[in-house]
């Protein structure tokens, strides 16, 4: 038992949820991480028209392979990995929705990732994947980025479905999961990206970040006025050096001023830091919903 | 003749539960669960409740609530979770692939990994008998297995203060009116998951779900 709250005689417990812990979270990280990368890819060579196929075709590949890496940390968590293929059976359930999307952005991102690259890299089927239709190449890529971005998204609904645990049930955390995703991919192509393009993408970063913030601050609003179970959760995120420390302050604020004045001075360096802040704070935010995922029990 | 499909329904009585915990061992005995390892389909809390000199000691029978809208139901993936035609909840052992989205999304605790150390142990205490002998999520399954030959749950069957009941809503008994008047009442029936296990409350022992469903009591203390 972690809390017992008592008014008028009437008791809750608050009871600390065991059963996904820091793998999980590792799993939500990078399938954040890895989708975004895939949907901002698209979106900035498809609508933006930055004509970089190198930079986004690797990055889809890339997040494609950072939302499966990520995946193996649910397979090992699981109690029969071998069988994961019955994920595809009941489709009320979020697992169900989300193995299929990461499933079509692999399959849609590998083509179209591979076929951007093919222009300068040269590999097996390189020579086949150039003859492939260019609208056909180009709805792959559209797939590729709306699959990107629901897998980012089903990372918040998988938690949003638990109906006892406060922090979770809410629709909030989908989009706070998809906001903080995005911010994630947008340090990532600031941090590899060339100069210019990285340049548009800290402004895309600072509002992103503003909105997380804004977010993360209607949640502890929401928290504060909902119930017992809120103030119990906000009254343990708010002594917890981690979560204040180093997610809010280090992972989300610092960078936010941070990318405000490395606009402003033009500075390289800054950029690279508020990036690696903002990937830090991508994985602290997905660990402490986590550890903040408490039960409230009627006895 | 149109078969009748039982509404059966559990009542917990917290005026009569002495916290002999025979009950858990009837239910550990008969479901051959993992006591080993501390883990149980039905537990009984024991709560301490109020400070000195007017501190007591109260307590709290749970188990599955074989809810009627049914959050595991749906958080599975697999169909390893699904329900019988009388709405109880079972898991299919085979299926399960121990994902724990089901354990995350039942807000009453009901279920545990059943894991492969705990397979171990079961095949070595039952032998032949094992009814366990692959990792999966386990939880309560009101004895389903006895309700089909007309028998009651274990626990039901044990309980020496009738703490425990059973009936069916289609059947006029003293259980099936205890929840029909509503003198028994759900646990957390806001969440709306229409639990079939209702608790006839004592002055002695609280149920959270008046305050909860109130939402906006006065805080008062957390300890
Ligand atoms: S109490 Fe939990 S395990 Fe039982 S039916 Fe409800 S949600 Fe499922
Ligand atoms: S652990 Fe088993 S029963 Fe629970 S959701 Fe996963 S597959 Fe279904």
């Amino acid at each position: 038992m972690d809390g017992l709250t008592m008014y008028f005689g009437n008791y809750q417990h608050f009871v600390h949820q065991a059963a996904w812990g820091w793998m999980i979270a590792v799993y939500l990280f990078l399938g954040g991480l890895g989708g975004s990368m895939g949907a901002l890819s698209s979106y900035f060579y498809l609508i933006r028209k930055e004509k970089h196929p190198l930079l986004f075709g690797l990055s889809t590949l890339l997040g494609i392979g950072l939302v499966n890496f990520g995946g193996i940390f649910l397979l090992i968590h699981m109690l029969k990995p071998w069988f994961a293929f019955f994920v595809w059976t009941h489709p009320t359930s979020w697992i169900f929705w989300g193995a299929s999307f990461i499933m079509i952005y692999t399959i849609a991102g590998a083509v179209w990732g591979l076929s951007l690259i093919s222009s300068s890299i040269n590999f097996p089927f390189s020579q086949k994947l150039k003859t492939l239709n260019p609208s056909l190449v180009d709805k792959l890529g559209y797939i590729s980025g709306i699959m990107g971005l629901l897998t980012a998204v089903y990372t918040g609904l998988l938690l949003s479905t638990a109906p006892a645990i406060t922090l979770w049930s809410n629709p909030g955390l989908p989009v706070l999961f998809m906001v903080s995703a995005l911010s994630t991919a947008t340090a990532y192509f600031m941090l590899v990206s060339p100069s210019h393009i990285a340049h548009e993408n800290e402004k895309l970063d600072i509002a992103l970040l503003a909105l997380e913030i804004i977010i993360i601050s209607a949640f502890f609003n929401y928290l504060f006025i909902s119930s017992a179970a809120g103030k119990y959760i906000i009254s343990k995120m708010l002594s917890s050096i981690g979560f204040m420390g180093f997610f809010v302050i280090l992972g989300l604020i610092t960078p936010f001023i941070l990318e405000i004045y490395a606009i402003k001075k033009h500075s390289k360096s800054l950029v690279i830091l508020a990036s690696i802040l903002v990937l830090m704070g991508g994985f602290l935010l997905r660990f402490y919903i986590l550890k903040f995922g408490y039960y409230t029990y009627p006895w | 003749m149109e078969k009748v499909i039982p509404k059966w329904v559990f009542v917990v009585d917290l005026n009569s539960c002495v916290g002999c915990n025979a009950c858990m061992a009837a239910c550990a005995q008969e479901n051959q669960t993992p006591y080993w390892s501390n883990k149980w389909r039905t537990k009984v809390e024991q709560l301490e409740i109020g400070e000195f000199p007017e501190a007591k000691r109260v307590f709290f029978p749970h188990l599955c609530m074989q809810c009627q809208n049914t959050p595991c139901y749906y958080a599975c993936p697999t169909g390893a979770t699904y329900k019988t035609e009388e709405g109880i909840v079972l898991v299919n052992h085979e299926r399960c692939i121990g994902c724990e989205a089901c354990v995350i999304a039942c807000p009453y605790g009901a279920r545990y990994p059943y894991e492969s150390d705990d397979v171990d142990e079961c095949e070595k205490l039952y032998g032949e008998e094992a009814r366990h002998t692959t990792p999966h999520i386990d939880k309560c399954t009101w004895c389903y297995h006895r309700l089909k030959e007309g028998l009651e749950p274990a626990c039901v069957e044990t309980c020496p203060t009738n703490c425990r009941m059973f009936g069916d809503l289609n059947v006029d008994s003293y259980v099936s009116r205890l929840v029909l008047e509503g003198k028994a009442i759900p646990l957390s029936p806001q969440l709306g998951t229409e639990p079939k296990v209702f608790y006839v409350t004592s002055k002695e022992t609280p149920v959270g779900v008046v305050s909860h469903h109130l939402n906006e009591p006065p805080y008062k203390q957390t300890i």
